[in-house]
């Protein structure tokens, strides 16, 4: 029997993508920031192709050139080419905001699973710990997190990645509360299935449409607070050229020169506000009884 | 409820800078000072106890005398120095959450009960914009327009009404956004009500169905919203503050954690999770207002108890 299972199930699927898919083509606003977030991918996987120039290609005698031909969005303090910084800065906000949102998916998948699933006690504990997490706001407890184990690429990304887990173990938490009292949970039971088992094959499948939809969104967000802890100088250290880092250094001539702060930042608006409108498609898609 | 969630909190951060790399002593004293005067600094901070008898004291004294702590670096006790810059974060978090409820709620209403107009979708996509904006970036753009090229706004700091302006609208317009979506989606909720229909169907005017028997009903999403952009500015303008130069509570934080001042950033978080508790407290009071169904299940049980009284008198 569990043959017949699988291709049901699989057939099933086939069909649910297409529709999901019809769905999402519908909705204009999502298909350009798709569209945008690809060009954003192709930037980050081949910006030598892309960028004119290097990303820490110094030329002291040209600095702060107006936006040209020759320099898109201009040069910054050291002769370096914005346009092609900020092309290679794709790279890193891509690569920070998608390692912090696996580490924040996992663990908020756990404690949301085991909170919603086991209930009671273990629930009450998971869920107290949360509230103390969500009652340090992000910024402080993402900076404290890397003033204690020191600035680097990845103890930033870890430390917005735990910002972010209490949001998700709330989610999971909430949609599994919905599955859980389903009767093929208790079907699944009856037929002698383990804790372990329910949790992976019947119950995560059926919650999966929030929890991407949170993931999405919250890409957004980690590369937003990556932007501001840069800023403050806890975050990505330059020459290396993030966009929240070049903002920082970008700062102090910004009475001057407008563009160096204005290109970096739009990039940063512009990669936000596609994968925004992602998650605002793919939810509409994913649970057509979640459009408002 | 907030008591242990302050006490967790508490422990959390005790912790987690307890066993953080790097000592105080170290980085107060600098590379120049000699073992022994490590050690007499330790011990007058009382950083040689172990690290359960450090918290008890330190909770001890923040029990009992509201004591966070004295700073490593200006030697002044880390609770008057929070009091001191407080009352400024205060007074940017309310003028922009001020302004954010004007704008957000007004536009929210506007966009719901006009859905699918050419208004609703560019509120709709403007506000998409505000929330994807780094509202740093947004108070740098708003300094190049208004301060260097159109001369109208001082670049920096708060001393006058002049210079909350740029602030305010920076962080103001930022927290719109969310409040604006709010609205909108818990008014087009509301909207399709049958209770609705029926004041419609009563003959009442637009005005009076949209104000008292629409928004009233919506209200408690908004307030939730308000309350969380709230709290979070009273802890978190830290990137605002830093781009206008204004000593508020998030830069004095941004500072103490750079120079590892633990104390200041122990007290800082503490304060800032209080606050954040008692603005909860506040909407969770503002919520019994908005909606009788709430107020009644704090108000019932008195009244069956006199109206149980009078029965036996």
């Amino acid at each position: 029997m569990p043959d017949l299972d699988q291709t049901t199930v699989s057939m099933k699927n086939r069909g649910q993508y297409k529709e999901i898919w019809r769905r999402f083509k519908k909705n204009k606003g999502a298909l350009l920031g798709l569209g945008f977030i690809a060009l954003l991918v192709v930037c980050a996987l081949l910006p030598k192709l892309i960028a004119p120039y290097g990303f820490d290609d110094q030329q002291l005698s040209r600095r702060f050139q107006s936006p040209s031909w020759q320099y898109p969005f201009g040069t910054d303090e050291y002769g370096r080419d914005i346009f092609s910084r900020v092309i290679y800065g794709c790279r890193i906000s891509l690569t920070l905001g998608l390692v912090s949102v696996t580490i924040s998916c996992l663990f908020g998948l756990i404690l949301g699973c085991i909170a919603g699933y086991y209930g009671k006690i273990v629930d009450n504990i998971i869920m107290r710990v949360i509230d103390v997490m969500l009652s340090i706001p992000n910024i402080l407890l993402a900076v404290s997190i890397v003033a204690a184990l020191g600035p680097s690429f990845f103890n930033l990304m870890l430390a917005i990645g735990i910002g972010a887990v209490p949001g998700y173990a709330r989610v999971v938490r909430a949609s599994i509360l919905s599955v859980k009292e389903q009767e093929y949970i208790e079907a699944a039971r009856s037929n002698g299935a383990g804790d372990f088992h329910i949790i992976m094959r019947h119950i995560i499948p059926n919650c999966m449409a929030p929890i991407i939809v949170q993931a999405t969104m919250s890409i957004a967000t980690a590369i937003l607070s990556a932007a501001g802890m840069s800023f403050i100088g806890l975050g990505i250290m330059p020459p290396t050229p993030e966009w929240g880092s070049m903002l920082a250094s970008g700062r102090a001539y910004i009475r001057d020169y407008w563009y160096v702060v204005t290109f970096p930042g739009l990039a940063i608006m512009l990669t936000v506000f596609s994968i925004n409108l992602l998650g605002d498609g793919l939810r509409d898609a994913l649970d057509p009884r979640l459009k408002s | 409820m907030m008591i242990p969630v302050l006490i967790g909190v508490s422990f959390v951060i005790f912790s987690m800078l307890y066993f953080a790399p790097g000592d105080a002593a170290d980085v107060i004293l600098g590379d120049q000072a000699t073992l022994s005067d490590k050690q007499l600094f330790r011990a007058q901070n009382g950083l040689d106890k172990p690290f359960l008898v450090q918290y008890l004291n330190y909770m001890k004294g923040v029990i009992l005398r509201g004591d966070l702590g004295t700073s490593y670096v200006t030697r002044q006790p880390v609770t008057d120095e929070i009091i001191a810059r407080f009352p400024t974060t205060l007074r940017l978090s309310a003028l922009s959450v001020a302004l954010a409820v004007v704008i957000g709620v007004s536009v929210g209403i506007i966009s719901a009960t006009r859905q699918y107009s050419f208004i609703d979708h560019f509120a709709t996509s403007l506000s998409m914009i505000g929330v994807s904006m780094p509202n740093f970036w947004q108070g740098m753009m708003l300094i190049i327009v208004f301060a260097v090229w159109l001369r109208w706004l001082p670049p920096s700091g708060f001393s006058t009404p002049l210079h909350w302006i740029l602030p305010a609208v920076t962080v103001g317009t930022n927290a719109s956004a969310n409040i604006m979506r709010m609205t909108r989606s818990s008014m087009l909720e509301i909207i399709r009500q049958d209770y609705i229909r029926t004041a419609r169907a009563k003959g009442q005017t637009e005005r009076v169905v949209i104000m008292k028997h629409a928004l009233k009903n919506a209200l408690i999403p908004i307030i939730t919203v308000v309350g969380l952009s709230f709290g979070r500015l009273l802890g978190g303008a830290v990137l605002t503050e830093s781009i206008f130069s204004i000593a508020g509570v998030g830069k004095l934080m941004v500072d103490a954690i750079k120079l590892k001042n633990t104390p200041m950033v122990q007290g800082g978080v503490l304060f800032i999770a209080f606050v954040m508790s008692i603005v909860n407290l506040v909407v969770d009071v503002l919520y019994s207002f908005a909606d009788p169904r709430i107020r009644s299940m704090y108000t019932r049980p008195r009244t069956k108890k006199l109206a149980a009284l009078k029965e036996g008198a």
